[in-house]
């Protein structure tokens, strides 16, 4: 059994619990909160355990969509590809051009208030295994979101898969 | 995170496993598509019964 070997160097790892920034999720503010990580104290290679991967990424777009602040780029990214949809077929059911999906996406260009909720909308109509009932919940409190934009520190328990806001 | 996710379940494993001499696993391959169409590989290898360990994952360009 290798699993207590570092992927990266091959040597010895250990297992231990802590917090976990989760870059590869595609957004920049996400920290799985006291999950298993195979460090590795030799190159310094951490890894991840992560046990729920779907659950996970379904929790982080809930998270996004109930966000009480405007949505930065990369959330719409990470969104849009929750659904599994390229930029073309989603600009099309925003009724908006590929380029324009582009800049928001990449910060250059602001998303409107009712673009910013229209795509809420689409990512948990279309979003797989998304529950109806904590969405109907999520709608209606749209009110409350501040268009500004903001990147929100989110907080992740992997065991109960639920999330705050930093 | 999501591109890895996208080509696992709609991709395809076209090679044998290769085995990664030092750490003493196999690594297998899974060829597919992102959703907007570029061609990706994902390698991971199952150093225990229930943990999949990815390796990494990169574009391959037409040739």
């Amino acid at each position: 059994m290798n699993n207590k070997r570092c992927s990266n160097c091959g040597e010895v790892a250990r297992r231990v619990r802590e917090n976990y920034l989760f870059k590869e999720s595609g957004l920049s503010n996400v920290v799985l909160e006291n999950i298993e990580v195979i460090k590795c104290d030799h190159c310094g290679n951490a890894d991840p355990v992560i046990n729920k991967l779907n659950e996970l990424m379904r929790v982080l777009a809930l998270a996004v969509i109930e966000k009480p602040w405007g949505l930065t780029g990369g959330e719409v990214r990470y969104l849009r590809k929750f659904i599994g949809m390229n930029g073309e077929s989603f600009a099309s059911v925003l009724h908006t051009d590929k380029s324009l999906l582009s800049k928001w996406e990449n910060n250059h260009e602001k998303i409107g208030s009712k673009s910013d909720l229209l795509i809420r909308c689409v990512a948990f109509s279309l979003g797989p295994g998304l529950e109806e009932e904590r969405l109907r919940r999520v709608v209606r409190k749209f009110p409350e979101i501040n268009e500004t934009p903001k990147v929100v520190p989110v907080r992740v328990d992997l065991e109960e898969l639920t999330y705050t806001y930093a | 995170m999501a591109d890895a996710l996208y080509v696992l379940r709609r991709g395809n494993i076209y090679n044998e496993p290769e085995l990664d001499v030092r750490l003493q696993e196999w690594n297998y391959r899974i060829e597919g598509t992102d959703a907007e169409g570029r061609r990706l590989a994902i390698v991971f290898s199952v150093p225990e019964e229930d943990l999949a360990r990815l390796i990494t994952i990169f574009s391959i360009r037409a040739s």
